[in-house]
């Protein structure tokens, strides 16, 4: 019984180690060997050279990637969290509920790229919106909606319900509850789902390949135009071969940069929302 | 004795389990009644269902009728019902704002916006728990810094701003110690001046320092029923005997 309690707790360790060396040596891998192109002008320039993006910057992907992530989580969130709230505070009916359910997981099951297709067919072709920004948000935002929606349900189910019953027992609606009470409590760690949700968005190409993004925009401008994107640039630099490798790592490295740093900073946000929520 | 509250022929169905069968139960205005019974027996459904919390509840079907003096509770709106029955939960879960913001939260939803009356109205339902005096200068601090007792009494207090006829406490004191438990019940016995007080509890001995009446459940069925002295003394059905005796709980 001993052997077997040390055995599970090696196990449990080994986890943990594994997964921080795996971490650390992915982002050091990545750092490495893209660091030698990291420079202000690789940063804050557009893409030059014969071979497009063998020389200059980034900059017009890291703009286009951020207008594409916006568009998408404006349009993924809002029925993310209004289906969340559907669930926990007005479904009456477990069958009901096991429903939506189902259709959050099928959803999340859909492969990317045939939300690309999808996507496509529907807003760059029969609704003639174009290739755009606006497309390519309304693809990602599909793709990124059971992924908030689940994680906004589960905020919303964690947050005491005597306290939310505490309110309707006082003669408030549950409009009025949501807002005064669920949604004040709840921000923190639904600002933290949204963008993780967000970031999730950033670094998906094959939804945007077909509807908004292109090999070479300036800023973005417009929703209705087309604009680069930091993991379609990647791709293309990594199929141009190994002329373009450098920039494709330090590409790689800024996207994960950006990514990261926006984790961190949910992450510290939502803690300290928690805490300030619960001491005021 | 005049009645604050009745049912008549109550039956709840969580999905397809009946919880409360034909519950038919008076509850006199200006006293303590309390419910008690074995685990499970239904004590929180029926007390959920006299200000239609039960509805909240996912798959509950209710059949029968909720009196509140003459008027049927299924013919109030909502908001009504539940403004004239005040209802306070086992936990005490006060809002996390202060405790002039909880105790202001519902007349100010009720279109309360005077400054002077919302002061007059938390100086006056603190008062009524007896907070008042201890916590005057800490109104504008977190409900939650309080200890479980206090915290209770600002749930309390914050049930009577909407102005109910009847309060409903679900084991107010499960959660507290020794000498809150008895601050909450000389609190309750106040009250009961002012209010109908209807409380659900498992300790005999509380329902037995408190109640003018006792409702006894048991398997969802009202067992029995009466003034606290007789039901406690000589208990007519061998279940509430048997009960009160410990045999079961």
């Amino acid at each position: 019984m001993k052997i077997k309690g040390l055995l599970i707790k090696l196990w449990a360790y080994m986890g943990i180690v594994i997964i921080f060396m795996v971490t650390v040596f992915f982002f050091a891998y990545i750092f490495l060997e893209g660091h030698s192109v990291i420079s202000r002008e690789f940063i804050f320039e557009a893409p030059s050279g014969m071979v497009l993006g063998s020389e200059g910057g980034i900059f017009p992907a890291i703009t286009g990637s951020l207008a594409f992530t916006l568009t998408a989580v404006i349009i993924g969130s809002v029925p993310a969290v209004s289906t969340a709230l559907y669930v926990v505070y007005f479904c009456k009916k477990s069958r009901m509920t096991e429903l939506i359910h189902t259709v959050v997981q099928c959803f999340s099951g859909i492969p990317s790229i045939v939300l690309g297709l999808f996507s496509y067919s529907l807003f760059v072709r029969d609704l003639n919106f174009g290739r755009c920004i606006l497309s390519g948000g309304i693809a990602l935002g599909i793709m990124i909606l059971p992924f908030i929606e689940v994680r906004a349900e589960k905020t919303f189910r964690e947050l005491d319900p005597a306290m939310v019953r505490s309110a309707y027992a006082l003669g408030c609606t549950k409009t009025h509850t949501i807002w005064t009470i669920v949604l004040p409590a709840c921000r923190g760690e639904l600002f933290s789902g949204i963008i993780l949700g967000g970031c999730y968005a950033m670094g998906a190409t094959a939804p945007m390949i077909f509807t908004g993004a292109v090999a070479y925009a300036g800023n973005p401008t417009s929703l209705f135009k087309p604009a680069m994107a930091l993991p379609l640039h990647l791709y293309l630099l990594v199929a141009q071969g190994h002329t373009s490798l450098d920039m494709a790592y330090g590409t790689a490295f800024v996207m994960m940069a950006v990514i990261l740093f926006s984790n961190i900073l949910v992450t510290i946000y939502a803690r300290r929302r928690h805490y300030t929520w619960n001491q005021q | 004795m005049e009645s604050a509250i009745r049912t008549e022929d109550l039956c709840i169905v969580y999905g397809k389990k009946t919880v409360l069968q034909g519950i038919t139960v008076d509850f006199p205005k200006n006293s303590i009644t309390s419910i008690i019974g074995p685990s499970g027996c239904g004590k929180t459904t029926l007390l959920l269902s006299l200000d239609d919390m039960i509805r909240e509840v996912p798959d509950a079907m209710v059949s029968g009728d909720v009196y509140i003096g003459k008027e049927k509770t299924s013919s109030m709106p909502q908001s009504e019902l539940r403004r004239r029955v005040g209802l306070v939960f086992q936990t005490p879960v006060p809002f996390p704002f202060s405790v002039y913001d909880n105790l202001t939260y519902a007349p100010k939803y009720y279109g309360n916006r005077d400054r002077k009356n919302l002061d007059r109205i938390v100086r006056e339902k603190l008062e009524m728990v007896g907070l008042y005096d201890e916590i005057k200068d800490d109104l504008w601090k977190s409900a939650l810094k309080f200890s479980g007792g206090q915290q209770q009494r600002i749930c309390i207090a914050r049930a009577l701003t909407a102005d109910p006829d009847v309060l409903l406490l679900d084991e107010p004191c499960s959660a507290l110690d020794i000498k809150s438990t008895s601050i909450i019940e000389e609190t309750l016995k106040k009250l009961k001046e002012k209010y109908t007080i209807i409380i659900v509890t498992h300790n005999i001995a509380q329902a037995r320092r408190l109640s003018d009446k006792v409702v006894f459940l048991k398997d969802g069925r009202l067992i029995e029923e009466g003034d606290a002295g007789t039901f406690f003394n000589s208990p007519e059905h061998p279940d509430t005997n048997d009960f009160l005796g410990g045999v079961y709980g």
